[in-house]
């Protein structure tokens, strides 16, 4: 009777990943002027490049405060508030006839 | 169900009454979509009310808080493709063809509801279009 190859019973165990630990990512493909770009910024931000294009990313990905950005919103246009029959009205002034 | 909004919403979110522009901007803060004619329509009628005004704001700033109203429309749908039915559905109610545009979009998303506040669409499509009031707070539509 021919020998089974056994199961493979041994598992690598995964090392569970700190939520709070540093993410590692390798950026191909950077075009050369956007490259000297960036030695250029962190130079002047007195930054090494990583902290630079993480500065870069919060930066860009930081959500907007919604709260305040309306809130100053309104403050600017107190003065400029249309009723909801002026809106309809104006809709139906932008949208002609039939 | 994700709602189809106005460009009446649109614009009520950005200068309508105090009550008005919390309850269209919770609407516009969830996923919510529109044909296209949306955004031409708002821009329709902030030129023809905001402009040649004396107001406190740049262009820049309106354009940065449309940009924040639309971020959440995941679908501005081409006017092109529903023609179709628009024309012949603004012929049968005798209505003008841009709020069915509207109307037929809700339609053909399954469940969706038309958010509005124009009497006139709410009266003639009561099974898809539902008033700006009954919008919860957090946009939540009753």
């Amino acid at each position: 009777m021919p020998t089974r190859t056994p199961a493979r019973t041994t598992t690598t165990k995964r090392r569970r990943r700190n939520p709070n630990e540093a993410r590692k990512l390798t950026v191909r493909a950077v075009p050369p002027q956007l490259y000297a770009r960036l030695v250029k910024r962190a130079d002047e931000n007195q930054r090494s490049l990583e902290a630079e294009v993480v500065a870069l990313f919060e930066e860009v990905l930081t959500p907007p405060d919604v709260d305040a950005m309306w809130a100053e919103w309104d403050e600017k246009t107190k003065d400029l508030v249309l009723t909801d029959d002026e809106i309809v009205e104006a809709l139906r002034e932008v949208r002609g006839g039939r | 169900m994700i709602p189809v909004l106005d460009a009446s919403i649109v614009v009520e979110a950005l200068i309508g009454t105090p009550e008005r522009r919390k309850r269209a901007r919770a609407l516009c803060a969830r996923t919510w979509q529109a044909t296209d004619l949306c955004a031409m329509e708002t821009v329709a009628v902030l030129v023809a009310r905001v402009a040649g005004r004396v107001v406190r704001f740049s262009v820049a700033e309106l354009q940065r808080e449309l940009e924040v109203l639309f971020s959440s429309a995941t679908t501005l749908r081409p006017s092109a493709r529903l023609w179709r039915q628009v024309l012949a559905t603004a012929m049968a109610k005798n209505h003008k063809a841009y709020d069915v545009f509207y109307v037929v979009y809700a339609e053909q998303s399954g469940r969706a509801k038309l958010v509005t506040i124009d009497p006139e669409v709410l009266r003639k499509w009561p099974h898809v279009a539902v008033h700006l009031d009954d919008v919860g707070e957090l946009g939540e539509i009753s």
